[in-house]
């Protein structure tokens, strides 16, 4: 064999090699470039706080735990003092009327699917008489999906407690999965809770047991 | 670093990882009867060089990476099923070199099995987070595992990228150990 012809077959071998490093590279730098001229600033709140200050009275429910018999039914429940996500002032508190109070994280698909069943049902249904539902936006998290709660529950027509940065509200229900949500009567004692989702005739029809109809 | 410029790129490479995994399974299934596909498959086999072992080397590196990129520096928990498919991955950090640098392509005996079960698991994950009523009727407050921490392009969540990859790795292997074989004939 010449020199020549053995001078070649290293070099093709190294080309071979390279080849695919080289794509691979490229690929990486191309796709980096595409990904940082298509991703957007990040300014979804506009300045709406998510999370306010509560005030919390009276006992921690105990944490919830399915498919045993709920403690915390018979607990007088907690009242929460705080503001909707416009800085309106809102309370919850055991003002004689029976109330659910649901529990609400952004992120939550359940909470999602929840929110889409029940603001049309609410629209064309009304709230029984007597009773009230109100919610907490509550476990806000910026790194996770559907945030800011604000804009996802912009078109929800039930007043909207929004929680502090440590979700007190959750930790003082005895929240254990999210939706959450708390059947209060009219004497302030807690009468049921339920974890997941709950379909709106249940939940009116719960409320209407409590208010004894 | 911007979460948002993250997901974008792991979701445009998730994208061309699926389009080559149809590209090479249509290749793997059709060569025998298509000289056509015979052809694009030789040219394929030209085109890697025997690189097809460090290639699934790469990708098994890349899914570590950005696997522990978002735990650790995004700040995404990872739920017991992201657990499971780590659990599959990341030894084959290890193996996958080793077997590239040995050239041997009977590392597919060992490693396909993995990726089939890796492939169970980013399947369910990525089902339920798509229908979360199929999992627990609930979420989790501390880490559900139907939480989408990322969704680019109308599909691509942290699982899909897992599956996609798993099948390319899977793909790869099986390449390989073609190409080893027509090697002997």
């Amino acid at each position: 064999m010449s020199k020549k012809a053995v001078k070649k077959a290293p070099s093709k071998k190294r080309r071979s090699r390279r080849t695919p490093i080289l794509i691979g590279v490229g690929f990486v730098a191309v796709v980096a470039l595409v990904a940082l001229l298509t991703t957007g600033s990040n300014s979804e709140d506009a300045g709406i706080k998510q999370t306010r200050p509560v005030s919390i009275a009276g006992t921690a429910l105990p944490t919830y735990q399915s498919g045993t018999a709920d403690p915390a039914v018979g607990m007088t429940a907690p009242e929460i003092t705080g503001a909707t996500f416009d800085g309106t002032p809102l309370s919850i508190t055991n003002d004689g009327i029976p109330k659910a109070i649901i529990l609400l994280a952004h992120w939550c698909p359940h909470c999602q699917t929840e929110v889409e069943e029940l603001t049309p049902w609410i629209a064309a249904n009304p709230i029984p008489a007597g009773t009230a539902i109100v919610s907490i936006s509550t476990s806000v998290n910026v790194a996770q999906p559907n945030y800011p709660p604000s804009k996802w529950l912009a078109d929800w027509p039930l007043p909207t407690v929004a929680d502090d940065a440590n979700s007190s509200s959750s930790r003082a229900f005895g929240l254990s999965g999210f939706p959450f949500v708390v059947f209060v009567g009219a004497d302030g004692k807690v009468t049921g809770r339920i974890e997941g989702g709950v379909a709106p005739e249940t939940l009116y029809q719960v409320l209407e047991s409590i208010a004894g109809k | 670093m911007n979460p948002a410029f993250v997901n974008r790129f792991f979701g445009i490479v998730t994208l061309v990882i699926i389009l080559a995994d149809i590209g090479l399974a249509v290749l793997l299934l059709g060569r025998r009867r298509s000289p056509l596909l015979q052809s694009a498959s030789d040219w394929l086999d030209d085109m890697l060089g025997g690189s097809t072992l460090w290639i699934a080397s790469a990708i098994a590196l890349g899914a570590m990476v950005g696997s522990l990129f978002y735990s650790e520096v995004i700040g995404f928990n990872p739920c017991h099923l992201c657990w499971y498919q780590r659990i599959v991955w990341y030894p084959m950090v290890i193996v996958l070199p080793i077997a590239a640098a040995r050239k041997d392509p009977r590392i597919s005996t060992y490693a396909l099995p993995l990726v089939v079960v890796g492939w169970g698991i980013a399947a369910y994950h990525y089902t339920i987070q798509n229908f979360p009523s199929l999992d627990a009727g609930a979420c989790d407050p501390n880490v559900p595992c139907t939480l989408r921490w990322v969704w680019e392009l109308g599909f691509i969540s942290i699982p899909m990228m897992s599956l996609a990859g798993l099948t390319l790795l899977g793909l790869l292997l099986l390449w390989a150990r073609k190409s080893a074989g027509q090697t002997h004939e």
